[in-house]
């Protein structure tokens, strides 16, 4: 039994990333839509509901896309919650189908973002970021994370080679990702001495904003059943919002707040997951994430990393596709990324990237964002699991 | 270049006229049971919720909580200045974020250090706060 029964993923898809394109978001969200659709073998004329974030897409929105698609929708959301909406975008669409207000819902994220683009639209992300973080130099996400990074590493005693490890072993997954934007290996050298950007980070600490978009589709257990390809459930989503309130620097970011509630929903708690697909804009967050939702130990990620393989054929594979690290940022699809290659692993069609012998069974997919003073404010989580 | 302007609004104007004057100011719940310093500005507590704050000088010093050394800034605007320190600095309980001048740019660690304001010129009419260390 779980809170979301009769609701199925069937479909994921992306399209090609890239550093540059002229596609537009709505081309985007459109190519992710349609590789996610043709994955779950559904048509777009059986589409009657919508998820989707983006940050390029004002003036436009979810309902005007729905006009652009020319879908006749029964359910819209809007991600509002920057890298959390993925997961958040997905929970609240299968509890629409659940609750039989829908059948048939492409959740999608896309932006089509480069470091400029990146730089301005988190300059006016919203009031407080741009009164009192901007005009005094905040000097961008890159900034605000690494005032993170500089006191997890003074709380814990984690080192820059601790956040190396997970930097090289994304790079390693993304190596049997072809859709990934680096295409070589990373070194420790490399990692230690690239270009500074905001003391102690680094380049390799920072993602590459790119093209892309990323989608998946949820259909009722009535649809689903009428298609022949695998079909997972979601066993538990949570979400919190500005947790702890008033309390910037209380790591671990929000995670506390939703793991209890998680993995009771799951009826299974972090130590039955085969993978983590975490939002790693920064490792300092990802860090952040294993600790808050119980794959290790309060303030021990930098020791998880330097004891656990997380590379694809290791003992706790983490951000198979390479995560954003590696793959890239394609903005608002940064919260979409793991839970497509959360959803591909599940289903069994991760190619040479696959987890495990057989498809895999059951993993964790989560999202982080909404920047504003000082902090993302936005948490998420949602546990899958592949149906026998 | 000009750097990024903060909006000016009925919420914040007396912080910003504050800066101008050469005074740090917050808000302060007038909710005698709460009393807490807010940063940055709000219509309401974000402690109590309650609906009266009033404006009140929080003197000039602080200590830093987190910082870094920018050396891409968000902005060309900052260009020029780079590296800079920008740091977390915390005052009367509440958290400003602020440019550390002087401060050295090698990475060392400053966290816990004392740090006092100083007023900048920022743009047309317009000064901000920025810190600088100390002297211990």
């Amino acid at each position: 039994m779980s809170v979301f029964d009769g609701v199925c993923i069937v479909g994921a898809g992306q399209t090609e990333y890239t550093k540059r394109s002229a596609k537009g978001v709505q081309r985007l969200l459109y190519e992710a839509g349609s590789a996610a659709l043709a994955d779950a073998g559904l048509p777009w004329s059986a589409v009657d509901g919508l998820a989707v974030t983006s940050f390029m897409l004002p003036p436009d929105n979810v309902t005007t896309v729905a006009e652009h698609f020319g879908i006749e929708a029964r359910f819209l959301f809007q991600g509002v919650y920057g890298g959390a909406s993925g997961v958040i975008g997905m929970a609240h669409a299968a509890r629409a189908i659940r609750d039989g207000s829908c059948d048939v819902v492409v959740c999608a994220a896309a932006d089509a973002f480069d470091v400029t683009s990146h730089n301005a639209t988190l300059d006016h992300f919203n009031g407080s970021v741009r009164d009192y973080m901007s005009p005094q130099g905040f000097g961008g996400a890159n900034g605000m994370f690494a005032l993170h990074t500089r006191l997890y590493m003074e709380r814990h005693g984690a080192t820059r080679e601790d956040f190396g490890r997970f930097c090289i072993a994304l790079r390693q997954n993304a190596l049997r990702n072809p859709n990934a934007l680096f295409k070589e290996a990373l070194t420790m050298d490399a990692y230690l001495n690239a270009r500074q950007i905001a003391d102690p980070l680094r380049l390799y600490d920072c993602v590459l904003p790119c093209v892309g978009g990323d989608a998946i589709v949820l259909a009722s257990e009535r649809v689903a059943e009428t298609l022949r390809g695998p079909k997972l459930r979601i066993l538990a989503a949570a979400e919190i919002h500005n947790f702890p309130a008033n309390d910037l620097y209380r790591l671990p970011g929000g995670f506390a707040g939703l793991a209890d509630r998680l993995y009771a929903q799951a009826g299974a708690g972090p130590d039955t997951l085969e993978f983590a697909q975490v939002y790693d804009d920064y490792p300092v967050m990802a860090f952040v994430q294993l600790e808050g939702l119980g794959i290790c130990p309060p303030g021990k990620a930098h020791q998880f990393v330097r004891e656990t393989d997380i590379t694809i054929d290791g003992a706790f594979p983490v951000n198979t596709g390479g995560g954003q690290l590696s793959a890239g940022q394609a903005g608002a699809s940064g919260g979409m990324i793991g839970v497509v290659e959360g959803v591909m692993q599940l289903m069994g069609r991760a190619g040479t990237r696959q987890v495990g012998q057989r498809p895999c069974r059951r993993g964790l997919v989560a999202g982080y964002g909404m920047v504003a003073y000082g902090r993302g404010l936005s948490s998420s989580a949602a546990i899958l699991e592949r149906a026998e | 270049m000009l750097k990024p302007q903060p909006r000016v609004t009925e919420v914040n104007r007396p912080f910003w006229d504050g800066c101008n004057d050469g005074r740090l100011t917050m808000q302060r719940c007038r909710n005698s049971e709460c009393g807490k310093t807010v940063f940055y500005p709000r219509v309401c507590c974000p402690h109590c919720h309650g609906a009266d704050l009033d404006w009140v000088d929080v003197g000039s010093s602080g200590r830093i909580m987190s910082h870094t050394t920018v050396h891409r800034p968000h902005h060309d605007g900052f260009l020029s200045e780079v590296p800079y320190v920008f740091a977390a600095i915390e005052i009367a309980g509440a958290i400003l974020y602020a440019q550390v001048l002087g401060a050295p740019v090698d990475g060392s660690s400053l966290i816990g250090r004392a740090v006092s304001v100083e007023f900048v010129p920022h743009g047309p009419d317009r000064r901000l706060a920025a810190f600088r260390l100390a002297s211990a």
